[in-house]
C-alpha cells in the first residue's frame, strides 16, 4: 500500500505544473517513505535517526521552498517542457523501465527495487520535464526521498548514519540551490533553464 | 580518527574563521599567508598515519590549497557589483577553507562512505565559489554545476549502498562493509551482479565530480566561469580527488568484476579524450580552453586506469600529481594575465611573453603540451608504453590523436598569445600571487623530476 503511494506520488510530481501541488505531492511522497523506513526501524539511535531525517526533509526543506516563492515572488508554474500527454507516456515508460531494473539477476532479491528505481527515474524526470528553476529544487528534494528509500530497501542493515549524511547533503545542497535561484532572479525575474543558455560550446 | 588527522582536516576551516576575525585588512592578509603554510605543515606531520595513496594526496591538496588561498590574498577575485550572501571576503576565504577541508576528507578516509561525504560536501562550497562574482553567466555555472553534480553523487551513493549489501550478504560486519581496506581484500566472494552494479554506479558518479563523459557538461562552465584560484583548486584538486575515489574503487573492481570496469573506464576514457581534444581546437576563451584540457587528461587518466596493468596505475597516479600541479599553475597565470588585460579571450592577447606572468603562462602550456622537462611528459609516455605491452592498440591510437589534436591547440594559443609587441597592462599583478604562482611552478618542477631519483 505504501509503495502504491510512493509510485502515485512520484507519478503526480513528474506530471503536475504548479509548485503548490508539487510541494504536497513532495510531503507526500517523504511521508510515505518516512513510514517505509519506520517498519524497519527500532532502537533509540534509529528512531532519533528517523526523527532528523523527518525534521529535514518534511520542515526544513519544504519551508526553506516554501519561503523563498513567498518572499521573492517566484511564478508558482512549473512550466513544462512537454504536453500533458508526453508526460504522462513518460510515467508510463518510466514504471516500465523501473520494473525492468528491478527484475534484474543484480537487483533481484532486494525488496520492492522497482519501487526504488522507479522514485530515481521520476526525480530525474521531474528536472527533464520542467524549465522552472523551482522544478529542479523539487527534483533535487526527490531524489534525497528515493536515496533514503535506497538505503532502506538495499541496504537496511548498513549504518544510518549514511541516510543521515545523504540526507543533511541534500538539505545543504536544496539552500545552496534557492540561493543561487534567487541570485538568478535579481538579473532576470523571468529566468527558466531555457534562458541558462549564454555558455555553449 | 586520531586527533591529529582532526586537527588536520579542521585546520583550514578553523584558520579561515580565525583570520576573519581581525578587522584590519594587512593583518588579516598575513595571518592567511601564514596558516595556509601551517595547514600544510600539520598535514606532513599527519601523513605517518596515512597509507601511500592517501599520503600523496593529502600533501597535493594541502600544497595546491596553499598555493591557491595565497593567490587569492595577492589578487582577491571581482565581483559584478552586487551583493549576494557569499560575495564578501571573509565569506570567499571560509568557503575555500571549506573545500580544502571537504578535499582532506575525502583523501584521508579509509571508507568509502567517507570519500563519498568529503566529495559530495565539496559541491556546497564550490557552488558559491563557482557563482563568486555574481555575473550571469557565472550564475548559469554554478547552477548547472550544482544540479548535475548532485544527481552524480547520488548515484555514486547508490552503488556504495549496492556494495554494501553484496559485502553484508557475504559475512561483513556492517561497521566495516564500506572499509575500503575490507572489500578490496573481500570483493572476490561477493555477489557478482551486485558488485558490478554497484561499482559501475559509482563510478558513474565519481566520473561526473571528475568531468568524465557524458557527464561532463558543467565542467567547462564552471572552471571557466570561477575566479582563477577557485579554478585552479577546481582543476588541479577537485578532479583529482574524484579520480582518487575511481583509484580506489578500481582496488575493489580488481578483484570483483575486472574485465567490466576496466573496459567501461577505457571506453568512457576514450570518448572523454576524443571529444575535449576536438572542442580545444574551437575555443577562444583562455580558461574555457584549459577546462577542456582538465577533460581531456581526466579522460587519458580513465584510460590508463582502464588499461589495467600495474606500469599503467602508476602512469596514472603520476598523471594526475603532475596535471595538478601545471593546470593550477596554468589558472593561476591566466589568472594574473587576465588581472592585468582585463579579458580571457585569447584574439585579444599579444605580446605575453614581455610580461612575467604570460612568461608563467608560457611555461604551463608547455607543461600541458606534455614537453619535458615538465612531469606529463613521462606520464604520458608511461601511458603509450602500457598500452603497447597491455596490446591495447585501439587505446593507444585514441590516446595520441587526443594528445596531437591537444598539442596543436595548446601551441596555436602560445603562438597567437605570446608573441607580438607588448602590450600595456591596464593593472599590475601583486607580488604575493606572483609568488603563489611560481609556487606552482616549481611544485609541477620537483614533481616532474622526483621520479628520475627513484621516489616511491
Amino acid at each position: 500500500m505504501v509503495a502504491l503511494g510512493i509510485i502515485v506520488a512520484c507519478s503526480l510530481l513528474v506530471i503536475i505544473s504548479d509548485i503548490r501541488a508539487a510541494l504536497l505531492g513532495y510531503l507526500a511522497f517523504t511521508v510515505m517513505v518516512i513510514l517505509m523506513l519506520a517498519s524497519h526501524e527500532s532502537g533509540f539511535l534509529a528512531i532519533t535517526l528517523l526523527a532528523l531525517l523527518a525534521l529535514a526533509k518534511l520542515v526544513l526543506g519544504p519551508a526553506a521552498l516554501a519561503y523563498v516563492i513567498r518572499r521573492y515572488g517566484f511564478a508558482l508554474n512549473l512550466l513544462p517542457s512537454a504536453h500533458l500527454p508526453v508526460r504522462i507516456v513518460a510515467v508510463v515508460g518510466m514504471a516500465l523501465i523501473a520494473h525492468a531494473i528491478g527484475t534484474m539477476s543484480a537487483f533481484a532479491s532486494i525488496h520492492q527495487a522497482s519501487v526504488v528505481f522507479f522514485a530515481l527515474l521520476a526525480s530525474v524526470a521531474t528536472v527533464v520535464l520542467h524549465r522552472s528553476l523551482l522544478a529542479h529544487i523539487v527534483g533535487l528534494l526527490m531524489l534525497g526521498g528515493a536515496i533514503t528509500l535506497a538505503g532502506a530497501s538495499f541496504a537496511p542493515t548498513l549504518p544510518g548514519a549514511i541516510e543521515l549524511a545523504d540526507t543533511f547533503d541534500i538539505i545543504m545542497t536544496t539552500f545552496v540551490a534557492l540561493a543561487v535561484a534567487r541570485a538568478l532572479i535579481a538579473h532576470d525575474p523571468s529566468v527558466t533553464i531555457v534562458s541558462l543558455r549564454d555558455l555553449r560550446g | 580518527m586520531s586527533p591529529m588527522l582532526l586537527a588536520t582536516l579542521l585546520a583550514p576551516i578553523a584558520t579561515a574563521l580565525f583570520a576573519s576575525l581581525f578587522a584590519k585588512q594587512r593583518i588579516r592578509r598575513v595571518l592567511r599567508v601564514l596558516l595556509s603554510i601551517g595547514c600544510v605543515v600539520l598535514a606532513v606531520f599527519a601523513l605517518p598515519q596515512l597509507d601511500h595513496l592517501s599520503a600523496i594526496f593529502t600533501l597535493l591538496v594541502s600544497v595546491l590549497s596553499a598555493v591557491a588561498t595565497i593567490f587569492s590574498a595577492g589578487i582577491f577575485p571581482g565581483t559584478d557589483g552586487r551583493t549576494y550572501v557569499w560575495s564578501s571576503r571573509p565569506t570567499y576565504f571560509m568557503l575555500v577553507g571549506m573545500f580544502w577541508s571537504s578535499m582532506l576528507l575525502a583523501v584521508t578516509s579509509t571508507s568509502f562512505i567517507g570519500i563519498w561525504i568529503g566529495i559530495s560536501s565539496t559541491t556546497i562550497a564550490t557552488t558559491f565559489l563557482v557563482g563568486f562574482s555574481g555575473a550571469k553567466a557565472a550564475l548559469e555555472a554554478a547552477w548547472k554545476y550544482l544540479m548535475l553534480c548532485s544527481f552524480g553523487i547520488a548515484f555514486a551513493l547508490l552503488g556504495l549502498m549496492l556494495v554494501g549489501r553484496a559485502a553484508i550478504e557475504a559475512g561483513i560486519l556492517p561497521n566495516l562493509a564500506l572499509s575500503t581496506s575490507v572489500l578490496a581484500m573481500h570483493a572476490a566472494h561477493f555477489n557478482p551482479a551486485l558488485m558490478r552494479a554497484g561499482l559501475l554506479l559509482m563510478l558513474l558518479g565519481f566520473g561526473t565530480k571528475a568531468g568524465l563523459v557524458p557527464m561532463h557538461a558543467w565542467l567547462p562552465d564552471a572552471h571557466s566561469k570561477a575566479p582563477a584560484p577557485v579554478s585552479a583548486l577546481l582543476s588541479g584538486l577537485l578532479v583529482s580527488c574524484a579520480l582518487y575515489a575511481i583509484f580506489r574503487v578500481q582496488a575493489v573492481a580488481n578483484i570483483s568484476a575486472p574485465h567490466l570496469f576496466n573496459t567501461t573506464l577505457l571506453v568512457i576514457g576514450g570518448l572523454t579524450i576524443t571529444i575535449a581534444a576536438f572542442l580545444m581546437l574551437a575555443q577562444d576563451d583562455m580558461k574555457r580552453l584549459l577546462s577542456y584540457s582538465t577533460i581531456e587528461h581526466t579522460g587519458l587518466t580513465a584510460l590508463a586506469l582502464g588499461i589495467g596493468t600495474p606500469l599503467s596505475a602508476v602512469a596514472a597516479l603520476l598523471h594526475i600529481l603532475n596535471h595538478a600541479f601545471i593546470k593550477s599553475l596554468a589558472f593561476l597565470s591566466v589568472g594574473m594575465v587576465q588581472h592585468e588585460r582585463a579579458t580571457t579571450s585569447i584574439s585579444h592577447w599579444h605580446g605575453l611573453w614581455h610580461a612575467r606572468s604570460g612568461r608563467l603562462m608560457l611555461l604551463s602550456l608547455i607543461g600541458l603540451a606534455g614537453l619535458p622537462p615538465f612531469g606529463l611528459f613521462l606520464s604520458e609516455l608511461l601511458i603509450v608504453f602500457s598500452a603497447v605491452q597491455a596490446h591495447a592498440w585501439l587505446a593507444l591510437a585514441v590516446a595520441l590523436c587526443g594528445l596531437l589534436l591537444a598539442f596543436a591547440a595548446l601551441a596555436r594559443t602560445a603562438i597567437q598569445a605570446e608573441s607580438g609587441a607588448q602590450h600595456q597592462a591596464a593593472h599590475r599583478t601583486s607580488r604575493l600571487a606572483m609568488l603563489a604562482a611560481s609556487g606552482a611552478a616549481v611544485g609541477a618542477l620537483t614533481i616532474a623530476v622526483l621520479p628520475l631519483f627513484g621516489v616511491r
